[in-house]
């Protein structure tokens, strides 16, 4: 009967822990602990402050202290009864511990500590080692064998980061094939499509062979699937009476194979009982010998530890797949992020014949939309804003490209021809797929709006308490139908006009029952606000938006952009006489 | 969202959109709609029953429509609701596509 006690794997992504003792006691069964605090004390009962409990009388109370150093970490006696020792040497004085130090407690050669680090300047390749030392194959005894595969996932877990995967797959084969006796051993993984390909595989001698010439008995396999159970088969070729099927087993002239499927073992542990019993397949370990009936004395209990085991490394090592993978994306997200912030006008500048105010709240991380706002070599300021159709990195990139294309328009360009070209540019790269509306408007100190529009909403325009829209009807978006034209128009700003740029997340904004926020709620909002100072208006329309949509989820970007001409200035930037 | 086609005669294809044409809607229907721009040669795309309409939706139907026309073929928009139609008219998509509100007049446009 085997005892299988399954330790839950532990996907620890705290980089911290580095260090481990590798806990050796002749009568416990052997156990990594990562020297998780420092000090780190180790002695007879916890109630004395240690870290590491040894319940065992042949040790002292206060036993060992590990403590960080410079040189990293130092071994002291606290007092252990008969002394510690070093690789042999008894410890005088502290002493600096080495990867693979070991270290005996007191007399009895039964006690005893193994130190493991694995500290990032080590190269691969003695990790790979210490791995394999790790649970270095004694043929012979299965439990064994066993309890090292046990080993090998703390291992996998503990050391995730710094091996490569293959080598975490070739020691798991080693070990099945060590348990089993086989000849050689595959590790196989199910494909997107579903299908079942060989990964790794690894011949007793503990050589690597090709994947692709392997050729396992595709019907041993599916009968292992469907049993959802380790299926040994001691004569291949009666197995596959489907001679077209078998043909793969002729030719190899294999005479026996063991199929052990592998199943997400998190799953089935943290389910419910009533939970279906076709758990998530993620591949299967396959070991076959030329010599006939080398598996018929195998436990089956061992092949279904041997099973989960496997199915805990291969599923770990997925998860931190993904958790890599995942970490990645959310980096390189940032990045963007912080790319995009940048590009927003920062510590938006008044001039003297404007005040500006202007936000930009993404919905995701990026975001489509974004506002700008720079000044022309001939005095008059450039407001812009912009709203890419979707939402995330796709539209932030579009957006990031837009802003560059449109800055070159302080070298005296035409907007409207700049607007065409754009348009052009991006028709002509279909491919990528997104389009635009913008609305960019050059305010003149003489309170002359120029504006080009390009299927944008129209601004509008707060003037002594009356709200109204800069244009009615249609005008092309940027880059959705490539004979699109663009037009400029004019009109003229009084004094203390003050104008607001929106984007569609405004308008668009829903409560729970999908209304939208709708232009009425907005031109009542920015009514209530006549009179207020920008900030205050701004803060007023966000408000006012948040509270029509309640707890309801932000759907798309939302971008305000305020823009508050003052009295005119002339040429020279005096100020003109005129009462405001 | 859902798509359906039906044929009707003198060679259009009728594609009834139904649901909000949002970015999931979008992406619902963007495979298919691309398939249809492929192979019909009279589009009549009925919006009776889209409720929404975003800027990745518009998206899916002014590429493909633009996809019929370079071929030869002709699309109409049928029947927007007033919100959609709004939509449509503020990015001037009307002018490039037309969009009727009676299906006779539609069909015979296309025909």
């Amino acid at each position: 009967m085997v005892e299988f006690s399954h330790s839950k794997p532990m996907l620890n992504l705290a980089p911290a822990v580095h260090a481990y003792l590798e806990v050796m006691f002749s009568h416990l069964p052997r156990q990594l602990v990562p020297i998780s605090k420092l000090p780190f004390f180790i002695g007879r009962g916890s109630e004395n402050g240690n870290h590491l409990n040894l319940d065992d009388l042949r040790i002292s109370r206060k036993c060992i202290a590990i403590s960080a150093v410079p040189e990293g970490l130092r071994i002291e006696d606290q007092g252990q009864v008969g002394g510690i020792f070093v690789n042999g040497k008894q410890l005088t004085e502290g002493r600096t511990l080495f990867e693979g130090d070991s270290i005996r407690l007191g007399m009895d050669d039964g006690c005893h500590l193994v130190f493991r680090s694995s500290s990032e300047s080590r190269p691969i390749d003695d990790r790979r080692a210490e791995l394999s030392n790790l649970v270095a194959a004694k043929a012979g005894d299965s439990q064994l064998e066993l309890n090292r595969l046990t080993l090998l996932l703390e291992a996998t877990s503990l050391l995730h980061s710094q091996l490569p995967l293959e080598s975490i797959f070739s020691s798991m084969l080693d070990h099945a094939i060590v348990i089993t006796r086989a000849d050689r051993g595959m590790l196989l993984e199910r494909d997107a499509s579903g299908t079942l390909q060989v990964k790794v595989a690894r011949s007793r001698e503990r050589i690597n062979l090709a994947p692709e010439t392997m050729n396992p008995s595709r019907t041993v396999l599916r009968q292992a699937i469907e049993q959802q159970t380790a299926v040994i088969n001691e004569d291949l070729q009666l197995a596959d009476f489907n001679v077209q099927a078998a043909n793969s087993v002729v030719l190899q002239f294999l005479r026996s194979a063991v199929v052990v499927p592998l199943y997400n073992v998190h799953r089935r542990n943290d389910a419910p009982a009533q939970w279906p019993a076709h758990d998530e397949l993620l591949g299967a370990v396959y070991l076959d010998s030329r010599r006939t009936a080398p598996f018929s004395a195998l436990d089956r209990q061992i092949l279904d530890a041997l099973g989960a085991q496997a199915a805990s490394i291969l599923d770990n090592t997925r998860l931190m797949q993904h958790e890599r993978e995942r970490q990645r994306l959310e980096q390189e997200l940032s990045i963007a992020r912080q790319i995009q912030q940048a590009l927003v006008p920062q510590g938006l500048q008044d001039y003297p014949h404007l005040a500006i105010t202007g936000i930009h709240r993404p919905c995701q991380e990026v975001g489509g939309d974004y506002f700008d706002v720079f000044p022309l070599p001939d005095g008059r300021i450039a407001i812009l804003i912009a709203d890419v159709a979707g939402k995330g990195l796709g539209a932030a990139l579009l957006a990031t490209m837009l802003q560059g294309a449109l800055s070159g328009m302080t070298l005296g360009a035409e907007p409207a021809k700049v607007f065409e070209h754009l348009n052009r540019f991006l028709c002509e790269r279909a491919v990528v797929g997104r389009y635009a509306t913008m609305f960019f408007g050059l305010l003149d100190p003489d309170g002359t709006l120029e504006f080009v529009r390009a299927g944008h909403p129209s601004p509008l325009l707060l003037r002594q308490g009356e709200v109204s829209e800069l244009y009615h009807g249609g005008s092309f978006p940027i880059g959705l139908l490539e004979p699109a034209s663009y037009t400029a128009s004019r009109i003229q700003l009084e004094p203390d006009d003050t104008l607001l740029l929106f984007t569609d997340g405004v308008t668009e904004a829903e409560d729970k029952e999908r209304n939208l926020f709708g232009r009425i709620r907005l031109m009542d909002t920015l009514v209530r606000h006549s009179g207020c100072a920008l900030d205050t208006l701004q803060s007023g329309i966000l408000s006012a938006v948040q509270g029509f949509t309640e707890a309801v989820t932000q759907s798309d970007d939302i971008t305000l952009l305020a823009v508050r001409y003052r009295r005119p200035v002339d040429a020279v930037g005096t100020v003109a006489k005129h009462s405001t | 969202m859902t798509l359906t086609t039906e044929s009707m005669d003198g060679d259009i294809t009728r594609v009834l959109l139904d649901g909000r044409l949002d970015i999931e809607g979008a992406a619902a229907i963007d495979l298919r709609m691309n398939v249809l721009s492929g192979s019909a040669k009279f589009l009549l795309i009925d919006l009776r029953n889209v409720s929404f309409l975003g800027s990745m939706g518009l998206r899916s139907i002014v590429v493909p429509a633009q996809a019929v026309r370079r071929r030869g073929g002709k699309v109409a928009l049928f029947a927007p609701v007033p919100l959609v139609e709004e939509v449509i008219k503020a990015s001037n998509i009307d002018q490039v596509i037309p969009v009727f509100h009676e299906l006779e007049t539609a069909v015979a446009t296309l025909r």
